[in-house]
This record gives structure tokens, C-alpha cells and sequence, in this order.
């Protein structure tokens, strides 16, 4: 099990690690790069709270090997501020009640990034999809839909 | 939950993967293809397969994409992710673009591939577990041990020795429009109807042979067949099918494809009128099936189910029928 | 009116930011120095003795620098003092499926890994007790001969109050069930974890747990240690909901490791852990039957339960009595008995989970009492609003009912879902029900019996005029460090960023005992407030000086106004019988940084921090929470449920059942929740909502699945989880109450409206099909059956 060169772009910044096949890009993030805003809830593709945006789509970091994402550019909850300025959904979360335990916020988060890249007017359906691929015991999913909801409308205002 | 050691390649382009893949065969090292890992990254976890290999295709970009076929059909790339699917074949087969998104979730969406989701590990309660839990129960037959749990009567040699079920949701779809996988291996390819594709075997789960890969999927268009599908799960996401139903109606032809409730996708085809062939196929669709208690909802249950799937989803394509 | 400045208005989480930032760190996010890595091997039987256990192969392998059996804890624990029957690791037998047996700490967790298939446990499997039938049986061979029993009952409780024949014979109508309901489990997301840090001679263990003060007093007695060497501390907690409220044994065995190792210790567990240590909800067998007059209500409550409390004693003393005690609301019950049996198991333990004891019992009486005005032929609903309780009363067992709003609320709620238009008339398979529940506000016993106060917060403000909060009480995501700084902004008139708090630390914070029994804003505001009140007269004080004026005459201790009480205790001025409204009485505003008097020109809050720094360096006030002295009564038990007060919820659910397949959608959900003045709007929205979302996951699908005793979905794939898609629409109605002892009028939200969502929708399912439902989760195949069966007669 040798370990290889994995060339990784986080959150803008450019990381080569050598790591072994077994290491998952979690784990690598967590442990290697300290980025703890990545939360493993399941570690087997069952919760969502791993969730990165790899090239842009969000993925869950426990599944992928992080030899498979030699190259990539990867987003994680740490890169989604610009310095001291929220992203519209970060502050959509806060307004709206949308954190309790904050365990699923980063991926919820990232998540609703990437719906509002590629659709920024979601409807309900999309939005609720956008949610479906994370557990949340907390809030019941009603806050963080509203606060997608309204992240969209504040993108839209302010484009 | 650690990843067990295992070797890892991923090579650059078709030929050098087929021929990486026919050395390994010959070698009899046991290796294992990774496309998204969304199914096989969480069975190494819980080492339910013994590894010595992991050969990743997720960089043969020309396994990806969709492309149309002069006969107006599709062919698609084993390596197109299940997003990017149901984006690019929503005009054409709307029926597979709302399947796909009908599987597990966005983020997994994003890596799973439709090579992966057709070759999707058989599953059973008693063996997707960690292997502290199996130990529980004994290791099973499928787990490598000398029992199944599910089926305490069967013995070594017996077909199928493990019901681990088939959970594929888009099978029974592509199945129903004829589709068909090429089989690559170095220096030659097969073509197989899909429906041909599975054994009858939880263990033993597909036709693919050592050193092959899969490598497209071809969609024959048809310009009256309509499909639909119906999947029964507790949850509107992440689970996988308790039941999955499809349906396809093609004048006169009824055909259905069942997944979750076999060791292999169950295909009847019927021809004649609509009437009879629908009361046939619901009376014959829970015959034909070998549900077990491996699954949120019973065995009874399940097949129970399927006449009333079947029938709603007649009645979605009749409907559409008629605009 | 008092007009608030901060309470009262929708107020983001004090962390919310570092949350959505990804800075928050959580327990596993901590990076402790070059520490050893923790695993655990856990028993693959239900029950068995433990023959032998060898290490000596796994300690010889690379990097495992110690190992941990049963041999090495001589104390067992638990949360409590009546049932420390745990074990951190097992010792002579086994009693559950992934019960901890032996422990390593290695370099890396993989060595740790290896290290645990190295270890032999020789076993030998003794019958296992699974089912009720099994535990009722008397055998020679108990879960825990340490009892000197000849059985497997836990504990037995039994009460009984009024004449139960004589209510019976009251009744129009009477009506019996028998219920039956599958084990569910918290299923927060954030594994448990631990890690241990040493600080000279102290041995700091960060945990993600509820209740601090727990495990420390746990860890001190199981590790005998004195309890000043320990500093337990609580970082951000991904989800609790009771099950991270009880001391548990990684934390036993990190804390161990360290000192044996003298290195830093991490430990974190994986999913499939943190299902085979769950503590959830008991699975239950009820039988339950209610007398019904159309005019007086229910005159007669007849409950007999049974629990399956698994293997351990958890918070299961508590769950026995709960299943009794909290159907003493939402209506007066003046004749009932109860009795409920807790059974040892060969199973994971269960315990608190939100809603503890309340829920199930609370499924059998709302759907008998709908069943019951159906055959009175009364309106459930209108029957629900003219039996409930009123404010200022004494049950029958001795509960002090102050303030008890809900019957506006549930008005407002009747008609903004057109009840009326709906119940009984919608088209079949669509349905609407209701159901009621009732909560305690905080236990005002406490579990260690002591003199201390319930909750104690210490207040400082420093040079820079920065406030901050000391409080024992944990923050499990529910937003109780915002509620305290929020109560502490208030009365000092200072902007919510110029307060912080500092929470759940044993060494810095005061003895609380934490997040559970729906206590925290109660006790914990109160005891904030009270603080907050006493560093208000510090500060006039410095003012009146620094304007030349004479300080006020504060009035003498006496009597209140008017609040509704029976305590004993002789009210003061900084008390809790100050009332919901304070008027301070010293004739200063506090405001937007600065302070006025009544007709004088305003104070800078900075320059005035500064007078009254003078001379002292530091300005320091503490505040307690004392519950009034509460009788409760002379019987057995009587402390039980004993609350400074309740809160009150109603549930309408709005259902579409699909008779063909059994599933049931449940498409809206209005609920009025009584929880006094609503501090923070937003937090209690997300209190509602969080509870009718795992109101929703038990009534139609959770449920924890056992083969030979092994959880055979310990997953949340195969454990169902509502997903967003099945969430209803919600609609939260307020009830315009307030409580006179809480803080500013606030109680409970945390739980109370958990339990009734479950027999609304029951009670919805038989407005849509006819059917009712006594078997819990309702799944598809439970509603389709109920169907076929009444087909069948
Ligand atoms: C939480 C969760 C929920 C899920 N829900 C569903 C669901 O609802 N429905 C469903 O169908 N699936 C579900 N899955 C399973 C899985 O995610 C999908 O089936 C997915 O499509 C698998 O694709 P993949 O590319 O990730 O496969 P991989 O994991 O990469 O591979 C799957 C299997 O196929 C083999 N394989 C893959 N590609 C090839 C190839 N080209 N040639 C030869 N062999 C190959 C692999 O060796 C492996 O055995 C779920 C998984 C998770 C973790
Ligand atoms: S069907 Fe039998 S052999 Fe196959 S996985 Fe299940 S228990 Fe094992
Ligand atoms: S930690 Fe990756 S999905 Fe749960
Ligand atoms: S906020 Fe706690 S899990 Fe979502």
C-alpha cells in the first residue's frame, strides 16, 4: 500500500499530500489539512454531512477516494465566505433560524451554493431535492428550505 | 470506518485498463473496478469483499458522455453519471432521466454512474453490515461462511445460493426499452441484451467475466414504446427500492420489469389485448418473485405490491395515451 | 407593558455564524497533541459469560500502547444514584450486542483496529432474555443477580388517585386499547466522542455530551479521582435529544487510558456504535382504558404499562414513573391508577429521549380520548378545548398547574385549519385529528439529591464592558447560550454582541445539571436573570454616583404583586416571584448602551462600567434558580414530574392515506405549543418543528429492528429518518401565555410537542379510513392490515 502524490486545489489553495489508496478525501481533509468544517456523520454515504463540492458538484467525501480527486478543485464549508463577508445562503441560514446543532449546516450549505450556481431561481421541488441529500434531526428541514428559498431571492436581488 | 489496504490503479485510457484488467485476471488477483465508488467505497469499509486491487475507469473519459445513434436510439457511456444522465436523455427517454433522479441522492448522483448503478452490489440485511455484525449472525455464504440465514435449508451447490436482492432502479427501465451493454475486454468486445446481463445469483450476480469491462449501453429507440416506473421505498429519498416496477406498453405488447424482490431484475412480456395481459402480469408478477425479510417492508407486503404498481402504472401511460 | 428591547423578536444563535462558517469546532474537530487513537471491541453476543479474556497477542503487535479490559474498572455507574449498574467495559458477562468488552489505544486507530481482531474473548452464550414474555418469566439467572431477584424487573411503579371504580361508573362512554410500540432512537448526527487532554495535574476530557456535571461526577467516582482533577468541557454538540445525557463508557475509557498512558487520548465512534449504544425511546406494551362524561371530561384513567428498559438501569427509574405521571395534563383526571413495569433486557439500554416517558402513554390516551368523543358524540376538538386544563390549579397527585394557555391557541388553530369544514367531512382516504399533550418545565427534584440550587449562573463584566455569562447549562444545538445571553442583554440594556457565554465547562462554569427534563430556560434563564438583576444594581449604583443622585429605594422583600403560587419560600427582590413583567424599582432605563434616570440625562454604559469598576477591578454578580418548595404529595413517588410548570401543547395533523398501499402522507401540521412568553421567536419555531419532525419519523416509520438481540438496522439508511421530502407544511400558532415563574414568562418548548403528533395523525388515519391504529410506528403494512381487518368483519 504505497502511498502516492495527490495534487488537490482546496478552497483556492493548491495541496500535494502523499496518501494512501485507502485514504478518503475526508479523511485527508480532516486530518491532513485540519479542515474540520467537513463533518462525518456516517462515513458510508448515509447522511450528507460530508458533503464537498468537487469540480463544482457537490459529492459526499466519505465515498470518494482521495486519489480520485487527484486535480480537482475542491470547495469545502471553509472556502464559502468571502473573508469576513457571508455567502447569501450563509446569511440566509442565520437569519432564518435555519441552525440548531449546525452538525448538517456545512452541507446543507454547499449544497444550496451549488443549486443557486446552476438554478437561481429554484422552485419548492428543487429546493427540496436540493435538501433530500442530507439528515437533519434538528430543525425538520422547514428553516433550511425557507432560508434556500430566501438566499435565492437575495442572489437574484443582488446579482 | 477504515478502508482496508488494498492496491490502487487508474489508468488513463480504455485500452491500457483492458489490458491492465486481462493481467490481473490472469494473475487471479482479486481486484475490483471502481467507477463513482458510491456502491463499492462503502462495501470495501465494511470489507465485504476481500481486495487486493481497486482499478478505477474514472479517468477513461471516453466511458462518459451520451451520444445519438443513427437509428435515433442512445448510446451511453457506462461511465455517465447518473446527474449528467438524467440531464442529457430527458428529451429523448424522459422515463430514464426521472428514474435516475429517483436514486439515492444528489450528492451520490453526482459520482454514481450508470455502469456502477446496472453492476450495483445484490443486498441482503444479514450482509451489508460492518463485519462486527456479521460476525453476530455468523458469516453467511455471501460473507464467505456456510449459511444463509435468510434460507437455513441452503447448502454449497445449491442455485441460487444466496437471494441477496437485485436493487437496481434503472435496470427493469432499461431492460423495457431493449437495451443492451457492450462487454469490453482487451482486444474484443460483446454485446448483451441487458435482461441477459444478471444470473440468478446473489453472489454471483452478473454475466461479466474477469478482465471484462462494461463499457456502453446502447438504447434502441422506438417510436411507440412508452415506459414507466414505480418505486415503492418508505422514504422519497435515499432509499433504495423495496419494490421497483416498471411498465411498458407497445401496442399490443405489455411488458414489466421488477427490481428489489429477486436475485435478478423479474421480466414478464405480454401481447394481446390490454385487459387480459394486465390481468395476467399482476397475477403473475408476485409468482414470479422470491422477496425475503431483507427489506424495511415484508416479503408480503411487497408482493402484494405488485399488481397495484403495475396497475397504476398502466394507468399513467394509458393516460398519457390519451392527451 | 414592559417593552422589550431584545426578547421577544426572531434572534440568530449567538454561534450561528462559526456554525455556517465551518469554524465551529465540534468534539472530533478538536486537534489534541500527538494523541493515542481509541477502538473498542464489543460483545457479539446478547448474553454470555465472559470466560477469559486474552490480550496478550494484541499488545504485542505494533503501536498499541495499552489495552483496557473489564479487570481494570472496579466501579460501575450510572446517570442515576439509584441504578449504577453500568460497567465501562464488561466484566464477568455480556448482557447486549455490542456492549464494550475490551479497549485499545494505539498510535493510529488503524493499529487500534488490528489490534482489537488480536484480542480473544473466550464466551460462553447463556439464553438470552429478549421479549416481554421472556423478562416476565422468573429464572435463576437474572441480568443483574447483584439485585437479588428472582426476576427481571427493573422497576415497578404503582399510584393510584380517587376512586377508579367510581369514575368509571361517571362515565358516558368507555373505551380500551391495547398499544404496542417499536423502539426509536435520538439519531442526532454527530457521533459521541471524547477526547482527553492532560493540564498538569488536571485531566480535561472534552465530550459531546448534555449534561457535563454528570460525567464528571461519574468519571471521579469510576476513575477514583478527586473530583478537582478533572475539567470536564462541552464544545459545539451536534444534536443530543437525551441521548448524549447519560455519563458513557468511552468516556470512562478515554478518561482511563490517559491516566494509565499519561498521553492525550481521541476517541470517536462510527454510526453502527452509536445505534448499539442507544438509549432511546423504551419499545412499550400499554393497555389503557378512559371514562368519558360529555359534560365533566374524563372521569376515570386506567393505565398499565410495560417498558423494555434493555440491559442498564439508564434514566429508566425516571421513564417508569413518566409514563404515569404526565397523563396527569392535558386535562383534569380526577380518578386513575397507574402502573408501569420496567423490564431488564438482553438489549442496548434505553433512556431519556425527548419527550421522555411522555410519548407513548400519551399516543394511547389522545387516541382513546378521540375514540371515546366519537362514540359520545362529541367534537374531538370542541371536547379537547372544554376539557383541558385551566391555569392555577392542583391535580389530583399534587401537580402545581400555574399558567395554562393553550385553550386560545388551540382555537386559533381550530380555525385556521377550517377543523369545523374538515373533520368528518373531507372525501375518503383524506383526513384531519387532533390530539393534545402536556410537559413538565424542568424536574424540580433534582436526580443527586443536594442543597444546591438548580441552576446557578455567574455574570462579570470586565474593563472593556464586556459581559459574560457563566453557565453549567449545555448548548445541544437547541440554542440555549443565545437564550441566556438574550435574558442577560435585556436587563442590562446592552446589544447581544457585547455579551458572551461561556457554557458547560466544570471548571469555569457553575454547577448546572444540564440539558434534559426541558429545563434549561426555565431554571437556567431564570437563574441568568437573577444574576443579570444584581449586576443591574451594581451598575445603578455606579450611575447614581456618577450623576450626583441618591441611589433608589429598592422595596423591602414582601409579598408580590399577585403571581399564582403555593411555594413557601419567602419571595425577595431578586427572586423568580419578581414575575414575568419586572418592574427593577430603581427608576433607571438601561438602553441601546446607555443608562438613564427618570428625568435625568443619560449615562454612557461604558463610562458608568468604569465607575463601578473602581476600587474593585472586576464586577462579579451570581444568580440561582431555586423551584419553589413543591409539595407534590404524601405518596409514594410523589416527586415525580414535579415541575414549576407545564406547558401545553395541541397537534392538528391533515393526512391523505393511500388505501391501496397503506402509506400515509401527512401533508400539514398546525400546532399550538403553550411555552409561556416566546424568548426568541425563531428558536421556538425551530423547537416546534424539530420536534414534529420526530413526531412525524415514529409515527410513520422509525423503528429499531432486533435479530437475536443484534440491531439489525443500526444505519441511516436502514434506521428511516424522515427526509425532507417527507416533512409536512407546518403552521405554529402562538398561545398568548405567561408563565409567572419563568423567566419573563417563558417554559418549556424543547419536547412537549413531540408527543402529540404522533396520536394526531393516528387520530387523522381514522378520519380518512376508519381505522384505528395501536400499533406504532403506523407503516404501511400496520394501516393496510387495520384495513383488511375491518373488511374482514
Ligand atoms: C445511501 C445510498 C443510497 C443508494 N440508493 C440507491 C438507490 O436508490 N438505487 C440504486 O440503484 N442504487 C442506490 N445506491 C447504490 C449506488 O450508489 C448506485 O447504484 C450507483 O449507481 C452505483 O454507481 P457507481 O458508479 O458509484 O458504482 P461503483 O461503486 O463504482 O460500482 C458498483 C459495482 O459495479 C462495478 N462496476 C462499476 N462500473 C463498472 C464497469 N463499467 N464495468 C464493470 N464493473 C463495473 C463495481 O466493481 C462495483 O461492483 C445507493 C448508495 C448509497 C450509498
Ligand atoms: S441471502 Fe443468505 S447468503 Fe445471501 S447475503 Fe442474505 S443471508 Fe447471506
Ligand atoms: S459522512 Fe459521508 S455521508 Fe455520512
Ligand atoms: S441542525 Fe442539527 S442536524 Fe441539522
Amino acid at each position: 500500500m504505497e502511498k502516492r502524490l495527490v495534487k488537490l486545489t482546496v478552497n483556492g489553495v493548491a495541496h500535494e499530500r502523499a496518501v494512501a489508496p485507502a485514504a478518503t478525501l475526508l479523511e485527508v481533509l480532516r486530518e491532513e489539512l485540519f479542515l474540520t468544517g467537513t463533518k462525518r456523520g456516517c462515513d458510508v454515504g448515509d447522511c450528507g454531512c460530508c458533503t464537498v463540492l468537487l469540480d463544482g458538484a457537490p459529492v459526499l467525501s466519505c465515498l470518494v477516494l482521495a486519489l480520485e480527486a487527484d486535480g480537482a478543485e475542491i470547495r469545502t464549508i471553509e472556502g464559502v465566505a468571502n473573508g469576513n463577508q457571508l455567502h447569501p445562503v450563509q446569511q440566509a441560514f442565520v437569519d432564518h433560524g435555519a441552525i440548531q446543532c449546525g452538525f448538517c449546516t456545512p452541507s446543507m450549505v454547499l449544497n444550496a451554493v451549488h443549486l443557486l450556481d446552476t438554478n437561481p431561481s429554484p422552485d419548492a421541488a428543487a429546493v427540496k431535492t436540493c435538501v433530500s441529500g442530507t439528515i437533519c434531526r434538528c430543525t425538520g428541514y422547514t428553516k433550511i428550505e425557507q432560508a434556500v428559498h430566501a438566499a435565492a431571492r437575495a442572489c437574484t436581488k443582488t446579482p | 470506518m477504515l478502508l482496508p489496504a488494498f492496491s490502487y490503479e487508474r489508468p488513463a485510457e480504455l485500452p491500457g485498463a483492458l489490458a491492465l484488467l486481462q493481467r490481473l485476471a490472469a494473475a487471479g488477483v482479486s481486484y475490483r473496478v471502481h467507477a463513482g465508488g458510491t456502491d463499492l467505497v462503502p462495501e470495501l469499509k465494511r470489507d465485504e469483499a476481500a481486495i487486493g486491487t481497486v482499478v478505477s475507469i474514472s479517468r477513461l473519459e471516453a466511458l462518459r458522455g451520451v451520444r445519438a445513434r443513427p437509428d435515433g436510439g442512445l448510446e451511453v457511456g457506462a461511465l455517465t453519471r447518473l446527474s449528467a444522465l438524467a440531464e442529457e436523455v430527458r428529451e429523448r427517454f424522459p422515463v430514464i432521466s426521472d428514474t435516475a433522479l429517483q436514486i439515492a441522492s444528489p450528492q451520490i448522483r453526482n459520482r454514481a454512474t450508470l455502469g456502477g448503478n446496472l453492476l450495483v452490489d445484490n443486498r441482503c440485511v444479514y450482509f451489508n453490515q460492518s463485519p462486527d455484525h456479521r460476525d453476530v449472525h455468523a458469516g453467511c455464504f455471501k460473507a464467505g461462511g456456510e449459511v444463509c440465514h435468510l434460507v437455513p435449508s441452503a447448502k454449497r451447490g445449491a442455485q441460487p445460493l444466496c437471494r441477496a436482492r437485485f436493487v437496481s432502479d434503472l435496470a427493469p427501465v432499461l431492460i423495457l426499452h431493449d437495451a443492451k451493454v457492450v462487454l469490453a475486454r482487451a482486444g474484443a468486445e460483446r454485446e448483451l441484451l441487458l435482461k441477459d446481463l444478471y444470473a440468478p445469483d446473489g453472489i454471483q450476480r452478473t454475466q461479466v467475466a474477469p478482465g471484462e469491462l462494461l463499457t456502453r449501453v446502447l438504447i434502441p429507440a422506438s417510436a411507440t414504446r412508452r415506459v414507466h416506473y414505480l418505486k415503492l421505498r418508505i422514504r422519497q429519498a435515499l432509499d433504495f427500492p423495496s419494490l421497483g416496477v416498471a411498465v411498458s406498453l407497445d401496442g399490443k405488447k405489455l411488458g414489466v420489469a421488477l427490481t428489489g424482490v429477486n436475485t435478478h431484475p423479474v421480466v414478464l412480456a405480454y401481447e394481446g389485448a390490454l385487459d387480459a395481459t394486465l390481468k395476467q402480469a399482476c397475477e403473475d408478477g408476485p409468482k414470479r418473485v422470491a422477496p425475503l425479510a431483507q427489506d424495511f417492508f415484508s416479503p408480503a407486503y411487497r408482493r402484494q405490491m405488485i399488481p397495484v404498481l403495475i396497475r397504476r402504472a398502466v394507468a399513467v401511460l394509458s393516460k398519457k395515451d390519451t392527451p | 407593558m414592559t417593552t422589550w428591547q431584545l426578547l421577544g423578536k426572531p434572534t440568530p444563535q449567538v454561534g450561528a455564524v462559526d456554525k455556517v462558517t465551518g469554524r465551529a469546532r465540534y468534539t472530533d474537530d478538536l486537534r489534541v497533541h500527538d494523541p493515542l487513537h481509541v477502538k473498542i471491541l464489543r460483545a457479539p453476543h446478547a448474553s454470555a459469560k465472559i470466560k477469559s479474556v486474552d490480550v496478550s497477542a494484541a499488545k504485542a503487535l505494533p503501536g498499541v500502547r495499552a489495552i483496557l479490559t473489564g479487570a481494570d474498572f472496579k466501579r460501575t455507574f450510572g446517570v442515576l444514584p439509584i441504578s449504577r449498574d453500568e460497567p465501562a467495559l464488561a466484566r464477568d458477562r455480556v448482557r447486549y450486542v455490542g456492549e464494550p468488552v475490551a479497549a485499545v489505544a494505539a498510535d493510529s486507530a488503524r493499529l487500534a483496529e488490528a489490534a482489537l481482531a488480536a484480542i480473544r474473548v473466550d464466551y460462553e452464550v447463556t439464553p438470552a432474555v429478549l421479549t416481554f414474555e421472556e423478562a416476565r418469566r422468573e429464572t435463576k439467572t437474572p441480568l443483574h443477580p447483584e439485585l437479588e431477584k428472582s426476576n427481571n424487573l427493573h422497576k415497578q411503579v404503582q399510584q393510584s388517585f380517587g376512586d377508579l371504580s367510581r369514575g368509571f361508573a361517571d362515565a358516558a362512554v368507555t373505551v380500551e386499547g391495547e398499544f404496542r410500540f417499536l423502539p426509536v432512537t435520538h439519531a442526532f448526527t454527530e457521533p459521541h466522542a471524547v477526547q482527553v487532554e492532560h493540564d498538569g495535574e488536571l485531566l480535561v476530557v472534552t465530550s459531546a455530551t448534555q449534561v457535563p456535571h454528570y460525567v464528571h461526577l461519574a468519571l471521579s467516582e469510576v476513575l477514583e479521582l478527586p473530583p478537582h482533577r478533572l475539567r470536564v468541557v462541552k464544545p459545539h454538540l451536534g444534536g443530543g435529544f437525551g441521548g448524549k445525557s447519560d455519563p458513557f463508557p468511552h468516556e470512562m475509557i478515554a478518561a482511563k487510558f490517559a491516566l494509565v498512558t499519561g498521553r492525550n487520548i481521541r476517541l470517536v465512534y462510527e454510526r453502527e456504535e452509536v445505534f448499539l449504544s442507544n438509549h432511546g425511546r423504551h419499545p412499550t406494551e400499554l393497555k389503557m382504558k378512559l371514562g368519558l362524561h360529555p359534560e365533566r371530561g374524563v372521569t376515570a384513567l386506567d393505565t398499565k404499562v410495560m417498558i423494555d428498559g434493555g440491559a442498564y438501569g439508564s434514566f429508566g427509574v425516571v421513564t417508569t414513573y413518566y409514563n404515569g405521571v404526565l397523563l396527569q395534563g392535558p386535562y383534569p383526571v380526577p380518578n386513575s391508577a397507574f402502573q408501569c413495569e420496567r423490564f431488564y433486557t438482553n438489549k442496548p439500554m434505553c433512556g431519556a429521549m425527548r419527550g421522555h416517558g411522555g410519548v407513548n402513554p400519551r399516543f394511547a390516551s389522545e387516541t382513546l380520548m378521540d375514540m371515546a368523543c366519537v362514540q359520545a358524540g362529541l367534537d374531538p376538538l370542541e371536547a379537547r378545548l372544554k376539557f383541558l386544563h385551566t391555569g392555577d390549579t392542583i391535580t389530583p397527585n399534587g401537580f402545581r398547574i400555574t399558567s395554562a394557555g393553550l385553550r386560545e391557541g388551540l382555537a386559533e388553530a381550530a380555525q385556521r385549519t377550517k377543523w369545523k369544514e374538515k373533520w368528518g367531512k373531507l372525501p375518503p382516504g383524506k383526513g384531519i385529528g387532533v390530539a393534545c399533550g402536556f410537559f413538565i418545565s424542568g424536574s424540580a427534584l433534582p436526580i443527586h439529591r443536594n442543597e444546591l440550587p438548580q441552576s446557578t449562573v455567574r455574570l462579570t463584566i470586565d474593563f472593556d464592558g464586556g459581559i459574560t455569562v457563566y453557565s453549567g447549562a449545555s448548548d445541544i444545538g437547541q440554542g440555549s447560550d443565545t437564550m441566556l445571553a438574550l435574558v442577560v442583554a435585556e436587563v442590562l440594556g446592552a446589544p447581544l454582541s457585547l455579551v458572551k457565554v461561556v457554557s458547560a465547562d466544570t471548571r469555569l462554569t457553575p454547577i448546572d445539571l444540564g440539558s434534559y427534563s426541558s429545563r434549561v430556560t426555565f431554571m437556567a434563564g431564570n437563574a441568568a436573570r437573577n444574576a443579570a438583576i444584581s449586576m443591574r444594581k451594581e451598575l445603578v449604583a455606579a450611575a447614581a454616583r456618577l450623576s450626583g443622585r441618591a441611589p433608589p429605594e429598592y422595596p423591602k422583600p414582601g409579598e408580590p404583586e399577585s403571581p399564582f403560587r403555593l411555594g413557601q419560600r419567602p419571595p425577595d427582590f431578586d427572586s423568580h416571584f419578581l414575575g414575568p413583567n419586572p418592574d427593577y424599582r430603581d427608576g433607571w432605563t438601561f438602553a441601546n448602551l446607555t443608562v438613564t434616570p427618570d428625568g435625568g440625562a443619560a449615562l454612557d454604559y461604558f463610562q458608568v462600567v468604569t465607575a463601578a469598576l473602581a476600587g474593585r477591578g472586576i464586577l462579579q454578580t451570581q444568580g440561582v434558580y431555586q423551584s419553589p418548595k413543591l409539595e407534590g404529595g404524601k405518596h409514594k413517588g410523589a416527586g415525580a414530574g414535579l415541575s414549576p410548570s407545564y406547558s401545553f401543547t395541541a397537534v392538528i395533523s391533515e393526512v391523505d392515506v393511500d388505501v391501496e398501499t397503506g402509506f400515509v402522507r401527512v401533508e400539514k401540521i398546525a400546532c399550538a405549543h403553550d411555552c409561556g412568553r416566546q424568548l426568541n421567536p425563531l428558536a421556538v419555531e425551530g423547537q416546534l418543528e424539530g420536534s414534529i419532525h420526530m413526531g412525524l419519523g415514529q409515527a410513520l416509520m422509525e423503528g429499531m429492528a432486533y435479530e437475536a438481540g443484534a440491531v439489525q438496522n443500526a444505519s441511516f439508511l436502514e434506521y428511516k429518518i424522515p427526509s425532507a421530502f417527507e416533512q409536512p407544511v407546518i403552521d405554529l400558532v402562538r398561545c398568548p401565555s405567561v408563565d409567572n415563574e419563568g423567566p419573563f414568562g417563558a417554559k418549556e418548548v424543547g419536547e412537549g410537542a413531540l408527543a402529540p403528533v404522533v396520536p394526531s395523525i393516528a387520530n387523522a388515519i381514522y378520519d380518512a379510513v376508519g381505522v384505528r391504529l395501536m400499533r406504532v410506528p403506523m407503516t404501511p403494512e400496520v394501516v393496510l392490515a387495520a384495513l383488511a381487518a375491518r373488511r374482514g368483519r
